[in-house]
Formats: C-alpha cells, structure tokens, sequence
C-alpha cells in the first residue's frame, strides 16, 4: 500500500501535487513525511514556497491571501515565454562567465559578441533540464551578480562605473518596486555582494560590510571595524549572521544582522556570543534555553555564552539552513545537526556547549585530514556540503557530503576520511579529480546537482574532454549509485 | 513473438511491438538478441503476481505502436508533468482497488514503462489532492505514529500553508 511504497515512487506521486498538498501529507504519518523530506524536489517545492511567503511584509496579511499571491508568483514563472528549449545558446566560445543559482533559477552571462544575461530554470530538482530560459542583453560586463527570486530582483555589479543595478530577472527592466535604476558604490571593487533579501542588500570588501535598502537606495549600515582576515557572511534571506566583530582584546563574537525589513528591524546589529543552537525561523531565532521557545534577535543579548574561545579555532562560515536544522563550521570542521546536539548536550546535562565540544557531537566530518585550504562550500536544499579544495594550481578536488542524513549511529564523513552516512542515502560522498587549466573554473551547487563551469576555453575538444574524463571518474566510482546519465543532464547546459 | 515469463512462471506469448512497451524488456531483447525474457521481477521478487502483470500487458496491448517517449524530449516531458488529466481508456483501466494499482504502479516502475508509471502515479495524486491527513489516512488505511508533540511541530512550522 501507499505506506510500502519506495521513497523514489513516493517521490514521483508526489511530483505531482502543490505545495500545500504536500505539506498536509507530510502530516500523515513518518513514512510520508521522511519520504517528502527525501525528495529534494519536493523539498525544493516546499522551499520555494516558504521562501517566497514567511515574514514578506509586502505580502497581505491573511494566509488565504499569501497562498493566492504565492501561485501567482509561481504561475508567473511557469508562464515565461522560452526563448530556448532544453539547451542555454551558448556556444563553446562564449563561456559562461558564472553562475548563481536561487531556489530554481540559475543565471549566468555571455560576453561575445554581445553581453546577454541567460537565465533558465529547470524542470525538476532532479532532472535539471532546462525548459525555461530566457535572455536580455546587458550594457556593460557585470563583475557580479545576485538574485532574489521572490522579487524578481538581479542586482547587476558594474565595477567600471561602480554601480550596483536593480533589474526584474524577468522582464530586463528596472526594477518596479525601486525607485531607481542604480546604486552609486565607493567600493573600489564591486566583487562581493554578499546578500540580497526582500528589502536589504549587502555588499563587502575585506573587513567592511554595507548594508543597503534596495527599495530606496539609501545606506543603512556601514561597519568597517570587521577583522578583515576572517570575515565571513552567509545570508539566509533575512537573516545575515557575519564573523567576529573584532576589538584588540575582546573574544570574538558573532554579529547578527536581522535583515527582516519588518518595522524597525530593519538592520539591527546585536553582538551575541551564543550560537549553541540558532533556529532560523521566519523572522525571529530559536534560542534553546532551559525555557526554550523562540526569541526575538534582540532577546538574544544577555543570553551570553562563549561561541569559539579558542581563537585558533575560528569559524569561516556558519550556515544555517531551515528547514533542516543543520549548522555548518569550516575549518575546524564540523557539520553537525543542531538537534542531535542539544539533545546530547541535555542528556549530559550541559545546557551549552563550546565550540571545542562540538567535535564530540559532531555527526559528520573532520577536514582537518584535508592538506589544502577549504576554499568553497555550499548547502543546496540542506543536503549536501560541496567542498572545493585546491590542492595545487591545476587540480581540483572536490568533495560532497550529504549531510542532511548523518546522525550519530552513522558517524559519517571524515572518520576514515571518507564517507560513512546512511547507505540508503541516494548520494553520497562524490570524489574525484579534474585537471583544469589554471583560472579556469568556477564550481557551484544548483540545487542537488554540483555544476563545474570553465571560462576561457577556446577549444571545443578540450572542454568535452574534461567533460568525459568528469563522467568516467564518476561513473566508475561504484559509490555513485545514481543512473548516471540523468545526473549529468546539467552538461547539457554546456 | 516474445516469450515473457513471470515470477510465478507463467508464460505469455506475446507480440514483440507489445513487449516494447517496456523499455527493460526492449533493452534486454535488444541487449541479448533472444525472444525470450524473464522480467526482472523473478528475480527482484518485487512482485509475484500472474494478475498485476495481466493488466500491465493490457495496457501495453492497446497503446502498442505509440512512438515510445524519448529522454530527449524535453517539452513533452514537460507535458506530461504539467497535465493532471489522465486520457479515457487509460482512466478506465486504471479504476482499480488500491492493491492493485500500487501493484501496476510498482510492475510499471520496474518494468520502466513510463506513462504507465505516469498514469498511476497521477491516479494517485488526484485521490491525494485537497484531502487533509486524517482523510488521507483513512482512504490508504495508514496508522497516524507521529506523537502529538511532533503534529504540534510539524503543524507550526507550516501553519502558513493552512486554510484560514
């Protein structure tokens, strides 16, 4: 029956239903709702819509409401007029200058013999054949560029006129909600934007950070004092959490930025030294406390609790990734489920725990085994950690871990210094080595698929040569226990 | 003709463009160059029915000669996603008990016989669609183990999806 059904038959039922039918199955009971966790199209579908719906404040107010503009927002996308099929135009001299991906679109830039912008979005999380894709050209070369689905926002980097660009990712035009077409930037280069999230944008050089309102252009934070060796953001929409806000002699300490948008939050800097456990919900986090329950960002102070006082242990990046409860900490390393921490830590009656203890809780890996620098890491969907270690100039090895199904009773990736989740796991660690032409490479994830662009090639058999040799490694790998063709869909991309 | 012999060992003579329907058993026969295949399901014990495969011959039978769906075709992929209709010979055939149906959806899986696939798998979600879980549970006749502890959770965490 239903019940006995595997995940991946579950999973293609499933595909079929909306957002909403499918939150209310996974009500029904712990096989269904595993089986829709599994799936990261259809938790891809479940975060979509989240990500559009939580805590917009331009979304009104009653639940009916928010779901009728959610399907308007995803009908909108549905109804995109294609330009292209299953294939992006470009051609092999025309290499993809890069890429970011949000939620289901992916966006990337061409250079000759005109600038274009081409955008696709893909059938399904896991097919990742493009059936939607779009194109408008560009005046200048962007140095960057970011999304934000929700609003239809690309914010287009010019680094010769230092300017910031506001367009619709669908129409190429200025974007309606701003009221202007650019922001004016005193960055000498424009190579981080950090984030972007219904009002706010952030942007940052080494040990500076700037926070903008989008809607009006006006700066609405600017912070200078950042350790500039270690600083590190991940936006989680609304929610920036940096590095160490650094005075000569004080602990380091974690600086939360609430990027809400809602009343007065506008950004709201608070230097917390407690990230025991930080739930990313809607607007607010979850502070574990003996009371529990969630706090607002700003209850946060007074909860103190030392984060990494060891500074030779200092955190790169955290990531929070809802709904999957999942912390990430490179360099040092671990990635642990928060949960499965606090649950240990209660057990043993320690309410928080210290950075150094993570490792003893730590369900995943250790990186320190790892001879070069963690040079790149991404969470896509809350399943995988893609982790891009240069060892030398011209080789690349990356590494991905699945992460979301790592518990205690699979010690997992980087005991042996290699892979231990769950066997059931439908992927599981990748490995392989590609020889790339140095400064020809680029690596993201686009949802649960790993993406590897080159620019620069000028010939076509040298590109597909890297293609093949990329297949062989993991094709031969008999822990790659995916049809390895549909993995590989996302080469049509080439 | 092909010979096709189910885990039960049946046997079932029947016209190589019927057998096709099945991209496992077309691989195989091409694969190997012989009449005869053993579905995987001897083997696989996925299922051991003469019944279920009765009915997924039937349908091979009547959509036999359709151009087989490519991988290639992306569009229609797309189609047959978006469209929840199913057509009307295939919503006849496909009005059976549940146990059947998971059994045909199943057969149609292993067999990779992909809009058969489609037309259970979408049976299935139409019976879904719009029910809460308590109608669900009943209707597939599924015990509710989470903990009230845990529908509390669960429930909160999307109660913006609920009706108002």
């Amino acid at each position: 029956m239903l019940n006995d059904m595997p995940p991946e038959l579950l999973g293609k039922i499933f595909g079929h239903l909306s957002a909403p039918d499918i939150i209310r199955l996974k009500l029904v009971n712990h096989t269904l709702r595993d089986a829709v966790s599994s799936q990261p199209h259809l938790q891809y579908k479940w975060e979509l819509a989240t990500a559009g719906m939580l805590d917009n404040p331009d979304v009104p107010g009653t639940l009916s409401d928010r779901r009728t503009s959610l399907r308007a927002y995803q009908s909108g996308l549905d109804n995109l007029t294609p330009v292209g099929r299953s294939r992006l135009p470009l051609g092999l001299a025309d290499w993809s200058q890069g890429f970011r991906g949000s939620a289901d679109i992916f966006v990337t830039w061409t250079e000759s013999p005109d600038t274009m912008l081409h955008f696709c979005r893909p059938s399904s999380a896991s097919g990742c054949r493009s059936t939607k894709a779009w194109s408008f050209p560009l005046t200048f070369q962007p140095g960057h560029i970011l999304i934000h689905p929700p609003s239809d926002l690309i914010v287009l980097a010019d680094d010769a006129s230092q300017r910031l660009y506001l367009r619709s990712m669908t129409t190429g035009e200025p974007h309606p909600l701003a009221s202007h077409e650019w922001i004016e930037h005193d960055l000498e280069a424009l190579q981080l934007i950090v984030s972007v999230s219904d009002h706010t944008l952030s942007t940052s050089v080494p040990g500076r950070l700037i926070l903008w309102n989008w809607r009006t252009g006006t700066m609405i934070f600017d912070r200078n004092d950042l350790r500039p060796d270690s600083m590190a953001f991940i936006g989680e929409d609304r929610l920036l959490i940096a590095e160490a806000l650094y005075t000569e002699g004080v602990a380091p300490a974690l600086v939360l930025l609430d990027m809400s948008g809602v009343g007065e939050s506008l950004a709201t800097v608070h230097e917390v030294k407690f990230v025991c456990d930080l739930r990313y919900h809607g607007n607010r986090v979850r502070i574990v406390s003996e009371q529990g329950g969630y706090s607002d960002i700003s209850q946060v102070i007074g909860q103190e609790a030392p984060f990494y006082p060891d500074p030779s242990r200092r955190v790169l990046g955290l990531i929070i990734t809802p709904p999957h409860d999942l912390l990430f900490g490179a360099r040092g390393t671990y990635v642990v489920r928060s949960e499965t921490i606090l649950r240990l830590a209660r057990e043993k009656g320690e309410g928080v725990i210290e950075w150094d203890a993570w490792g003893k809780y730590a369900v995943a890996l250790d990186m320190d085994e790892v001879p070069g620098a963690v040079a790149r890491y991404s969470i896509s969907g809350g399943r995988f950690v893609g982790v891009y270690i240069s060892k030398t100039t011209n080789w690349v090895k990356v590494r991905l871990w699945d992460v979301s199904r790592g518990s205690l009773q699979h010690p997992g990736v980087g005991v042996d210094g290699r892979y231990g989740l769950d066997k059931k796991a439908r992927f599981r660690l990748i490995e392989g080595l590609v020889q790339l032409p140095q400064g020809h490479k680029q690596l993201g994830m686009l949802r649960d698929t790993l993406v590897v662009l080159t620019v620069g090639y000028s010939e076509p058999s040298l590109a597909s040569t890297l293609i093949d040799e990329w297949i062989r490694i993991r094709q031969s790998d008999a822990r790659w226990d995916l049809p390895g063709q549909r993995r590989l869909d996302i080469f049509n991309f080439w | 003709m092909v010979l096709l012999v189910t885990s039960d060992n049946k046997n079932f003579v029947v016209d190589r463009e019927v057998a096709d329907r099945s991209v496992f058993v077309k691989n195989t026969l091409e694969a190997r160059g012989l009449s005869i295949a053993t579905p995987p399901m001897l083997n696989g014990g996925c299922f051991e029915l003469t019944s279920p495969f009765l009915q997924v011959l039937e349908y091979c039978q009547h959509h036999r000669g359709e151009p087989l769906p490519t991988t290639d075709d992306a569009n229609a992929d797309e189609n047959r996603k978006r469209t929840t209709d199913i057509g009307e010979w295939d919503r006849k055939f496909i009005t059976v008990d549940h146990e059947m149906l998971f059994e045909i959806i199943l057969a149609a899986n292993y067999l990779d016989i992909k809009p058969l696939l489609d037309v259970g798998c979408k049976t299935i979600g139409n019976m879904v669609k719009g029910k809460s879980p308590e109608e669900v549970r009943k209707l597939f006749d599924i015990v509710n183990d989470f903990t009230p502890e845990e529908e509390a959770q669960i429930k909160k965490e999307n109660e913006w999806a609920e009706d108002p």
